[in-house]
């Protein structure tokens, strides 16, 4: 009887075992599961924190390409590898982190590039501290300033906006200050202008066309230009890739330009470009956003709206603009009301120039209202040897 | 056979019998709580399954966009369309995730649990029953204040309950919650 009693117990005891056991395994897996997630996730978070500060990096200089070879960080290991990569653009460079902890990897990829000035709808260099911005002004694309934005109402910037200086001015003389920032906004970015358009020059006298001296020109609506080097000169007509086969048009005096081009062009001047007419190009990003057709105008001073016939009832824009000075409308306080400026890209400009006088409610009295919208595609592209900033941006982050 | 032999047979029947009765409760104690760890774990994978298929989408979020704010096509509570170049092809892909009604999961006993839809481009939706009884949407913008405008939008919040398809002695225990906000660097170029 001794032993049976002894059997049972043992029995119970295995059965006892085998359920805790069984139960145990569950639990620990139950656990493993998360722990496993964990891991994963801090895999992840690694390498992300390796490209954040490969990034930064770059950012600081362009040129760093060290990376990191196995650091130690959160007790896992970050390997950072940068390559440079033309197919992303004027200083394309791939970083690749890889983060691993406890046995598992993961990695982040990041695309970075030199950006344009043109990937803003609006850079000001400076903003005069009486310009603000109000009720009814909208920026429909990125935004940029050197300077500090000067608030007061409810104006709606769109796309992204930086600052050199901050904070904002917010004044409630107009309305009491409520901007909307639906791109989000940052202080202190600070981006230089280019003192020169050398490069544009160079360009020019390699590969494109280069005058000494004024230069007219009417884009044909399709991809020849007419030009003539004088205002009593004799107009000669010739495709855009036989005159500048690189897209570059460069005069050492005033330029003056309107037309529609079928192609990339950038036209550039030491010293003003006047704006005749309408200007753009054949395959408008507006019916075709895939189009690859661009239209820059580059000038060392102002870039002009004529006071003429043509430009009295609405100007259309459509390029990218830069001007060591400001785009300004040739008498704007005198010349009649004109309707709307009308640009569909982009421009970059030393300080806000005039374009209108005698604000109303109705609109202006002398010149231009104002309608400016981003062109998308200027985003990653820009006309050809369109002005580069020296900063790096960031192109695509994947993880 | 003596009486102290009968004693012996009965009193070891006893003790045998009151341990045996031990056992069998034990072992449908040990059973039931088995029944509720294997539901808990199932569950809770189910959970991380879903966490891992959200993360991995909702991180690529506005991937090679030309605009970044216009990554984001709807934003509702549970509904969300999105862009982002999902397969890193050059295509720009437009995915969408949405809940069905509770009314679809009729042959689960959970009254609650309801599918995830997944849609990529213009495919057929894909989901899979993980026990989902809560998805909910919240985005913020830079400031991390709500938003409504979908062209703001900067970081995207999302809330998971998953339960057990079948209850557990009467109950559906296992409810899991995940709550987490992603914000996709992509969005913020």
């Amino acid at each position: 009887m001794g032993k049976m009693i002894i059997l049972l117990v043992l029995g119970s005891y295995l059965i006892i075992g085998s359920i805790m056991r069984n139960n145990n395994n569950i639990s620990n897996d139950s656990v493993q599961n998360v722990v496993d997630y964990y891991i994963k996730a801090n895999a992840k978070h690694i390498a992300s924190s390796g490209a954040n500060l490969a990034v930064s990096n770059v950012f600081r200089n362009r040129f760093w390409r060290t990376g990191y070879n196995d650091i130690n960080f959160s007790e896992g290991l970050i390997k950072v590898t940068l390559t440079d990569d033309a197919k992303l653009g004027v200083g394309g460079v791939r970083i690749l982190s890889v983060g691993k902890y406890m046995g598992y990897q993961d990695s982040v990829i990041v695309d970075m590039n030199l950006s344009y000035y043109s990937k803003y709808l609006m850079f000001s260099n400076k903003i005069p501290g009486n310009g603000y911005y109000v009720t009814g002004d909208t920026m429909d694309g990125p935004f940029h300033t050197n300077d500090r934005l000067n608030i007061s109402g409810k104006p709606v910037f769109k796309g992204r906006v930086t600052m050199g200086k901050g904070p904002m001015k917010l004044s409630s003389w107009y309305a009491p200050p409520a901007p909307e920032f639906w791109g989000g906004y940052e202080y202190g970015v600070d981006i230089p202008m280019q003192g020169n358009l050398n490069n544009l020059a160079s360009a020019a006298l390699v590969n494109g066309f280069k005058v000494n001296g004024k230069l007219w020109l009417t884009l044909n609506g399709n991809n020849t230009i007419t030009f003539k080097t004088s205002a009593t000169g004799k107009d000669s007509t010739i495709a855009l890739n036989l005159l500048a086969p690189n897209g570059v048009i460069y005069a050492t005096d005033d330029v003056r330009v309107k037309g529609k081009i079928s192609g990339s062009l950038t036209i550039a001047s030491k010293e003003k470009i006047w704006i005749d007419d309408d200007i753009g190009v054949v395959d408008d990003p507006r019916i075709n956003p895939a189009s690859k057709q661009m239209l820059g105008l580059c000038s060392e001073e102002e870039i002009m709206i004529t006071d003429n016939s043509a430009n009295n009832n609405n100007v259309e824009i459509t390029a990218a603009m830069y001007t060591n000075s400001s785009l300004e409308a040739e008498h704007y306080s005198t010349r009649p009301a004109a309707g709307y400026l009308k640009l569909l890209g982009s421009l970059t400009q030393d300080t806000d120039g005039f374009t209108g006088a005698g604000v109303t409610k109705g609109g202006v009295k002398n010149g231009f209202n104002l309608n400016y919208k981003f062109d998308d595609r200027l985003f990653l592209s820009a006309p050809p040897s369109f002005p580069l900033t020296d900063r790096m941006q960031l192109l695509s982050w994947w993880e | 056979m003596g009486t102290n032999v009968v004693l012996d047979l009965l009193g070891s029947f006893i003790i045998g019998g009151m341990l045996l009765v031990n056992i069998i409760s034990l072992q449908g104690n040990a059973s039931s709580q088995s029944d509720l760890y294997s539901a808990t774990r199932v569950t809770q994978k189910n959970l991380v399954t879903l966490v891992g298929i959200l993360e991995n989408d909702f991180r690529k979020l506005g991937y090679g966009v030309t605009d970044p704010t216009k990554s984001i096509v709807k934003a509702d509570s549970n509904d969300i369309i999105f862009k982002a170049d999902i397969n890193r092809n050059g295509i720009i892909d437009t995915i969408r995730y949405y809940v069905g009604s509770t009314s679809e999961l009729k042959e689960t006993p959970n009254p609650n649990d309801k599918l995830l839809y997944r849609i990529e481009n213009k495919e057929t939706p894909q989901s899979s029953n993980l026990g989902l009884t809560r998805f909910l949407l919240k985005y913020y913008n830079q400031d991390m204040e709500p938003e409504s405008n979908i062209n703001a939008i900067k970081i995207v919040e999302i809330t998971i309950s998953v339960e057990s398809p079948f209850p557990i002695n009467g109950q559906y225990p296992n409810a899991f919650w995940k709550q987490t906000r992603i914000t996709s660097r992509n969005l913020n170029r």
